[in-house]
């Protein structure tokens, strides 16, 4: 019987940051390419503007890049690299003063406008797929900023009850409850909206 | 609390199948009897699937260019700022000089005049004396070594006065020392100044004063 070569692991993300703190600048760019969409991800369904979660995404890895000897083997990489995240997230959110609101009801004519261009860039998505994104984009940035938290890091960016616990500094039962209140809240919002024929497209 | 309101709070939960079997069941059943509860189920469940099919927001096709042009700009400057300040040798060099050597002569006129109003007492002004021989006794110097001397000599000059001094003090003390007698004790003006309430009547019994 032959063996078969042992294919080699992909570098762990504390391996990574490992190697990174001992200036392998090339560690660096892996952390960049691994978790630069799915932070950019986290903070756009957060600010619902992708100009604002980009400058969050490249300031979070400014930040890594300046304090790499901050983070410490006790927690995941993860939960630090989406810590910084949200936190910056979280101040942008206090900073803006005025909420443009997506309302297509209310929407004026130069909003029209540049609605339009939008759907024109994106050739590929249905026109119909990306109004409903953009009316549960709107329901969820009506949320308050603890139940916006714990909806986007659970239920769209899919980490476990635990790991959003220690990214929010709060206990596993209450992540758990917030959790519940946010579905139960964004369900009334969309009522209508989601429903059976949206999932089967 | 209705079978309803249990129910949503423990609705994550159920989605979940993070229930006991026995928590399950029971909420199954309630589901069966309550419309209500099942189109929440349904819709919470259609909910949950929508947001996690979301479509993924990627970043810029430039986002790693202006991340490296941000991590240069970051490196010039932390490199400034620990880069010292430039002196200036035309000008700048000369006044930190000239204000080095006034805060020294002031330094040395308030030393001077603390001395001369006797802040300091004859021992500990011939101690501060003593010092300065031994600093300049470290060059070993023609001129250095009658600079030690002659500084020695004021010193020997200074501790002898104020050892003169001190013994005078003492004679006087001597001289005027005055019992006192307090509630038919006689005691020394020393001790009744320390043990005796402040009401207390003194009447000095005996006094003598030797010149």
């Amino acid at each position: 019987m032959t063996k078969q070569p042992i294919k080699n692991k992909p570098p762990t993300d504390e391996d990574l940051i490992s190697r990174f703190q001992n200036d392998d600048l090339a560690a660096f760019d892996l952390i960049v390419h691994r978790y630069k969409d799915q932070l950019l991800n986290f903070a756009y369904r957060f600010l619902g503007n992708t100009e604002e979660a980009e400058d969050v995404v490249q300031e979070t890895f400014l930040r890594l890049y300046r304090k790499k000897h901050a983070y410490r083997q006790i927690a995941k990489f993860s939960t630090w690299i989406y810590t910084i995240t949200g936190n910056l997230a979280k101040t942008e959110l206090r900073k803006r003063k005025r909420r443009k609101l997506v309302s297509i009801s209310d929407m004026g004519f130069e909003d029209r406008e540049y609605e339009i261009e939008d759907m024109k860039a994106d050739t590929e998505r249905d026109a119909d797929e990306f109004l409903k994104e953009k009316i549960i984009q709107k329901a969820i940035d009506e949320l308050p900023t603890g139940f916006k938290q714990v909806i986007i890091l659970r239920d769209i960016q899919e980490l476990s009850y635990e790991e959003v616990g220690k990214i929010l500094k709060i206990p596993l039962g209450t992540v758990k409850s917030r959790v519940n209140r946010a579905r139960l809240k964004l369900q009334a919002k969309l009522k209508g909206i989601v429903d059976k024929n949206m999932i089967r497209q | 609390m209705t079978d309803c309101y249990k129910f949503e709070k423990r609705l994550s939960d159920f989605l979940e199948g993070s229930l006991s079997t026995k928590e399950k069941e029971f909420f199954e059943r309630h589901l069966e009897k309550c419309a209500k509860c099942r189109e929440k189920s349904e819709q919470v469940q259609l909910l949950r699937n929508t947001l996690s099919a979301l479509p993924r927001h990627k970043t810029s096709p430039s986002f790693d260019a202006v991340l490296r042009s941000n991590i240069r700009r970051e490196m010039k400057n932390v490199g400034s700022a620990f880069r010292l300040p430039k002196i200036n040798f035309v000008w700048q060099l000369p006044v930190f000089a000239a204000t080095a050597i006034l805060f020294i002569a002031v330094g040395i006129l308030i030393d001077q005049a603390f001395i001369r109003n006797n802040r300091l007492s004859p021992m500990e002004s011939a101690n501060k004396i003593m010092l300065e021989p031994l600093t300049s006794q470290t060059l070993n110097t023609p001129s250095s070594r009658k600079a030690s001397q002659e500084s020695l000599k004021i010193t020997n000059y200074v501790m002898d006065r104020a050892r003169s001094r001190t013994i005078e003090r003492k004679e006087k003390r001597r001289a005027t020392n005055i019992s006192f007698q307090v509630n038919g004790n006689t005691i020394s003006r020393r001790n009744a100044t320390r043990s005796v309430p402040s009401q207390t009547n003194f009447r000095a019994v005996s006094a003598s004063v030797r010149f």
